[in-house]
């Protein structure tokens, strides 16, 4: 799921169910006023307690020379998968 | 018991690498790569903790001169004060420095929008403005202003630990903590505290 990257979201996949209904998930149930079902960063929309205008990589060089850069939507991913959401208002479902 | 001049030394030094020793680790942590994924948050939060530990550490001074009537031990507080400033500009340096990058438009957005970053600002000005009055001469020329300005401390104790609250997604549970901490320190002192607020 890369365009989830960076959000609280799946790290691998052991098994895959399908619902009819929309299950609870852990961040959600843990912290529901900060994190939404659909698990994807947007940058126009502040996180209760940071910007998500912009980012800064982890791990690339050293502490210094990281850099700040403006996040994508759906992680640069959005040709392949905005259309998953598309008629949703991505303020309210996030 | 009684605390001699030179016991009185010998503990600002043992005080000396108490508060430098946890420092430096964190330093080792970060050269071995031993700081977690995000080295950066890492700092941020090792910092913010050291501060808030130091907070604890120089509120705990007075009570316990007062209980074991040890008087000399108050000539220490003013040494574990000064790293809770130092723990605390370490914390904004790393924040602004290795998290923002130097983005000072972002900063000033943040501080403003997040009651959490204004908080621990606030704290931060205050515990600034203490440590620049505190060497000897400024507390003299300041006479009686020096201590109303320094019972500002007791605002700090109770900022530090909102911030810290605040600033936690879900683990509540150990800011909890330290916030029943400082106001129960504060409440020992309530007598004070009541004087400075009331002074008739």
């Amino acid at each position: 799921m890369p365009w989830k990257y960076g959000f609280k979201s799946i790290k691998s996949v052991v098994r895959i169910r399908v619902m009819d209904k929309q299950p609870p998930t852990s961040w959600n149930q843990l912290a529901s006023h900060e994190y939404g079902f659909y698990a994807n960063v947007n940058p126009e929309v502040d996180h209760p307690r940071w910007s998500q205008a912009s980012e800064r990589s982890i791990g690339e060089g050293g502490l210094f020379s990281a850099k700040r850069i403006p996040t994508q939507m759906f992680n640069g991913y959005g040709d392949f998968v905005a259309d998953l959401y598309k008629n949703m208002d991505l303020r309210k479902f996030y | 018991m009684r605390l001699t001049p030179r016991g009185v030394f010998w503990l600002k030094v043992v005080l000396h690498v108490v508060f430098l020793l946890p420092a430096l680790y964190l330093v080792a942590l970060v050269m071995t790569d031993n700081a977690g994924g995000d080295p950066v948050q890492y700092i941020i939060h090792y910092t913010g903790m050291g501060a808030i530990n130091s907070l604890l550490a120089t509120l705990l001074i007075s009570p316990i001169a007062k209980r074991f009537k040890l008087a000399a031990l108050m000539q220490t507080r003013r040494l574990v004060g000064l790293y809770v400033f130092a723990y605390a500009l370490l914390h904004i340096a790393a924040f602004i420095s290795l998290d923002l990058l130097f983005a000072w438009g972002l900063l000033f957005e943040e501080v403003i929008k997040r009651p959490y970053i204004l908080v621990g600002a606030a704290a931060l000005i205050i515990v600034t403005l203490l440590a620049l009055t505190s060497p000897n001469k400024i507390k003299r020329k300041m006479g009686k202003r020096w201590q109303s300005l320094h019972n500002w401390i007791y605002v700090v104790a109770l900022l530090a630990p909102i911030h810290f609250y605040w600033s936690v997604k879900s683990e509540i549970i150990e800011p909890s903590i330290y916030i029943v901490l400082f106001v129960g320190l504060l409440f020992y002192r309530r007598a004070s505290i009541k004087k400075w607020l009331m002074p008739n």
